[in-house]
């Protein structure tokens, strides 16, 4: 395909931009690769990232930059990120976007990033871009799954279970959707899969069909998730979740394992020297200057304290729940 | 509610304790002496036969589901092998000023447990139920004769160290 001038401006506009390898919160938004942005920075005070509405959008982007499937639970690190960037704690919003645990972006996940926003901005269909580079678009039904759907109750023959669409229950198989729990429409056009696979290819501007394949290619995943270089976080507001205060102390907790706690910890103590000792019941304590400090203990369970200053209280000791 | 976990393992260890001490370690990590009459550290360990080794342990409740840090204490034969590094503050017989305040130390000092308490909640709304948490968090070593004590109290703040400080 021969590359249109309009096509190569925009191409060396993407080159042009620094490269961000990681979710970063600037004053245009929530940003990733070569200055493309997933969700904008709503004006107003205080100023907000607009994620809600977005998901979509954002998962199609994110999907296309890793080439693999993003868990729609990464909206939810999103949207703490965001809670964090409006209430001024422009660190823990960072924190939040770490712990969504992407890889780091190289230049041709950039690249794809910049062209699929071009792509939807230009109004394809999120589903069928998905498809037409061979990605799944689970997570973006996933999106519309409604848990408290009604269900025919069980006893009700083949239909038992299914997702129905009115409280009923009722026998009318007219409401029901066939057998799976996540619905999969949407916007694909599968009446003439071909034809649209080339518009939507050539949408994409200049993939020649071998870079396609590579695109297809997973990326590996992190084994460490990945934060970006903090200062150390607030001591006015706590990190985890489900805070329980026990004397001069809270309690919290968050999902993730050793790989987690690793990353927050060495993203919060970024620049100071860390002492390693082991406790009489041999646990493995990690501690940096300002008192944080990683136990991993013997039965496997990790903590993270950190001072803090809220409510009289001094310190966070976050545990990590597991995957 | 009040939740009672005064362990009675530790209670039993203490009771039935003899003290024959010949020596006081303190271990090298997080080991600070802020004044004349106060040690710091990860661990002291009493040294004798058999020595009696206090720490900060970690301990979780299920309901709330809280970790809270109880003294650690635990009866050690002298031989055993331990991989720490150790310094020694105070010797029986010893002449510095430290010593000299403790030397009841080496003889028969009587041994209890400290209680601690601690207010705690199942979260943070205003609803959520209350906990008065009961534990023991110290050791308190002292002279039958009246020429001293020595408290040995455990805490997380926000490093998991014992203190030992003399008062006389």
């Amino acid at each position: 395909m021969q590359a249109s001038e309009g096509e190569n401006s925009f191409h060396e506009q993407i080159l042009r931009a620094p490269l961000h390898r990681t979710l970063r919160i600037t004053e245009a938004g929530l940003i990733l690769g070569r200055g493309t942005v997933l969700a904008r920075m709503t004006q107003g005070v205080p100023s907000h990232v607009g994620v809600d509405g977005e998901e979509e959008r954002i998962l199609t982007l994110l999907t296309v930059a890793f080439s693999k499937s993003i868990p729609v639970q990464l909206m939810g690190n999103l949207r703490h990120a965001a809670d964090q960037w409006s209430r001024g704690d422009k660190c823990l919003a960072h924190i939040h976007l770490a712990f969504a645990g992407l890889p780091y972006v190289d230049e041709d996940g950039a690249t794809r990033l910049a062209l699929a926003d071009e792509a939807l901005a230009k109004g394809l269909d999120p589903h069928a871009l998905l498809k037409a580079l061979g990605l799944d678009s689970t997570p973006l039904a996933a999106l519309k799954f409604d848990p408290n759907q009604p269900r025919v109750p069980a006893g009700s023959g083949p239909e038992s279970g299914r997702w129905t669409s009115d409280g009923s229950g009722s026998d009318s198989g007219a409401l029901l959707q066939t057998g799976r729990s996540i619905a999969t429409g949407g916007g694909h056009r599968e009446d003439k899969p071909d034809k649209n696979l080339e518009e939507e290819r050539g949408l994409l501007g200049s993939e020649s069909e071998q870079r396609e394949i590579e695109h297809i290619h997973p990326v590996a995943p992190a084994v460490v998730p990945v934060f970006p270089r903090l200062r150390p976080p607030s001591r006015s507001a706590l990190i985890g979740n489900n805070s329980k205060p026990a004397g001069s102390r809270f309690n919290t907790d968050l999902p993730g394992g050793l790989d987690e706690a690793t990353a927050l910890f060495e993203s919060m103590t970024q620049g100071q020297a860390i002492e390693k000792d082991i406790g009489k019941d041999g646990a493995t304590m990690l501690r940096a200057a300002d008192g944080t400090q990683l136990r991993i203990n013997v039965d496997g369970s990790i903590r993270i304290d950190r001072p803090i200053e809220i409510d009289g209280r001094k310190q966070e000791t976050i545990h990590f729940l597991g995957k | 509610m009040i939740i009672n976990q005064l362990d009675e393992a530790t209670k039993s260890l203490v009771e039935n304790f003899v003290p024959r001490w010949t020596e006081v370690r303190a271990r090298k990590s997080r080991f600070s002496k802020p004044d004349a009459s106060t040690i710091k550290s990860l661990a002291i360990m009493l040294v004798g036969e058999p020595s009696l080794e206090c720490w900060v342990r970690s301990r979780d409740l299920d309901k709330p589901r809280i970790e809270y840090f109880p003294i650690g204490l635990e009866c050690r034969d002298p031989m055993d092998p331990d991989t720490f590094e150790w310094i020694t503050i105070a010797r029986k017989g010893g002449t510095s000023e430290f010593e000299r305040k403790i030397q009841w130390l080496f003889e028969r000092p009587s041994l209890h447990l400290l209680k601690s308490e601690e207010k705690c909640a199942d979260g943070m709304e205003p609803e959520a139920q209350q906990y008065l948490l009961r534990f023991y968090g110290g050791l308190e070593i002292s002279d039958p004769k009246g020429r001293g004590s020595l408290p040995i109290t455990a805490s997380d703040m926000t490093d998991f160290i014992v203190t030992m400080r003399v008062t006389i």
